[in-house]
């Protein structure tokens, strides 16, 4: 049964791995997404995430199950919302499996797709200005905004 | 028939966070919501470029027909991770 949920607290990294460290796993394969300093040149001092909480909810356990499927193990996901400080962490991904090549390859589709298709976006805020990452674009916040080179 | 629209990203500086309700006319699709969003607010000009749609919190292309009572949600590129 895959574990996927959005959740406005810091992210409980042991709690998530219990969900999936079951005896019958030989391999817990875990990844850590977390605030970085520096994005395109410019400093960041936090970031704010947001997410259209429902469907956000429908498909990271979509993803989640998807794995589990494919590669016959056990899936946690979760994405945390709101203002995030330098390394905290902002999403986690935890696969456990009997054996480590699939949890690694599952773990991996798992971060992949999830930035694909689970409605969130990140807004970085810097000492010049906050900008809202679309893609590849960064775009200024402002009540007339304009386009900044990435 | 009313519909909910919802937006995200740099979309909320132009159309807010909250979502509005906009009165539409019957055999609506989704393309005729983004058409009365760009007249509302011509310098949003990237709601049909790059973004993608959702009816009902799932993926829906533009020529979605609509119905009385749901939530259209637009959905620039996204950056989860």
């Amino acid at each position: 049964m895959a574990h996927a949920s959005i959740t406005q607290d810091k992210i409980d990294v042991s709690a998530l791995t219990d969900l999936v460290a079951g005896a019958s796993n030989g391999a817990v394969c875990t990844f850590i997404g977390q605030v970085r300093r520096n994005s395109r040149g410019r400093e960041v001092a936090y970031l704010e995430y947001q997410a259209y909480v429902p469907m956000a909810q429908k498909q990271l356990f979509r993803i989640a199950e998807e794995a589990e499927q494919r590669w016959g193990v056990e899936v946690a996901i979760q994405h945390r919302i709101g203002r995030m400080e330098l390394c905290e962490a902002s999403v986690v991904v935890v696969v456990g499996s009997p054996h480590r090549a699939p949890s690694f390859e599952a773990c991996r589709y798992c971060i992949d797709t999830l930035k694909e298709r689970v409605p969130i976006w990140k807004k970085e805020v810097c000492p010049d200005g906050s900008f809202w990452i679309e893609g590849e674009e960064a775009i200024e916040v402002s009540d007339a905004p304009r386009e900044v080179n990435p | 028939m009313r519909v909910t629209v919802l937006c995200w990203g740099h979309l909320t500086d132009y159309f807010g966070s909250e979502g509005f309700e906009l009165e539409l006319p019957e055999g609506s699709q989704i393309q005729n919501v983004i058409t009365l969003l760009e007249q509302r607010e011509p310098k949003a000009t990237r709601l049909t470029r790059s973004c993608r749609y959702a009816l009902d919190e799932e993926y829906a292309p533009l020529d979605t027909p609509l119905q009385d009572g749901c939530t259209v949600a637009i959905l620039p590129p996204m950056s989860g991770g």
